[in-house]
């Protein structure tokens, strides 16, 4: 899937680090989703969206 | 933008430190038990053994930091199925060959006919674990 997590992590001034503790996940597995290279399930998807305050479908796009 | 302000940043460097004890627990046993053979203390040896693989299950099982993440577990179970997939065909291609070669004169040696019988069992508990979890889900 498309995202746009990275722009939204760097206009949070967030490093990979600091967003895998908010949604207690690895750095590494933050740098797959962005270089979108690992879809995460629904209810990691539902934390970055939360976590983001937005829609899971404003960061997630299917290809 | 950010819903949490306040990230937990000391939640990597835990994670790093619980691995490294669950790790180190498991290494010193494994040292510790070579060490003890070798100094011809074959009980010692695996009582230090059972002690370090027991600190590796304490901090695997007790920690309060989620030491592997969702994609851990999607690789693991991935390559386990690969792993699965790879044997089934080595169990398939040669299992099924090994009465014609003897019946040629050629005698698989019993490292390889131990492997073929250890694949095999390996997929009765494979069966056995998959029927579990079917009937459970």
């Amino acid at each position: 899937m498309k995202n746009d997590l990275r722009e939204r992590r760097e206009a949070a001034g967030m490093s990979q680090a600091d967003l895998a503790a908010a949604v207690d996940v690895t750095r590494q597995t933050i740098n797959a989703i962005e270089r979108e290279r690992y879809d995460p399930s629904l209810e990691l998807a539902f934390q970055l969206a939360a976590h983001f305050e937005c829609r899971i479908e404003d960061i997630f796009t299917p290809e | 933008m950010t819903g949490n302000a306040n990230p937990t940043t000391n939640q990597p460097s835990r994670r790093r430190r619980y691995r490294i004890a669950m790790y180190g627990a498991l290494a010193v046993g494994i040292v510790s038990y070579i060490a003890g053979l070798r100094l011809e203390l074959p009980l010692v040896a695996l009582g230090v053994y059972w002690a370090g693989f027991l600190g590796f299950v304490a901090v695997w099982k007790g920690s309060s930091v989620t030491l592997y993440d969702e994609r851990h577990e999607r690789m693991e179970a991935k390559t386990a199925t690969t792993t699965v997939g790879i044997i089934a065909i080595v169990l398939i291609a040669v299992a099924p060959a090994t009465p014609a070669l003897q019946a040629a004169g050629y005698a698989l040696p019993p490292l390889a006919m131990g492997a073929l019988y250890g694949y095999a069992g390996m997929f009765g508990v494979y069966g056995l674990v998959y029927t579990a979890v079917v009937l459970r889900s």
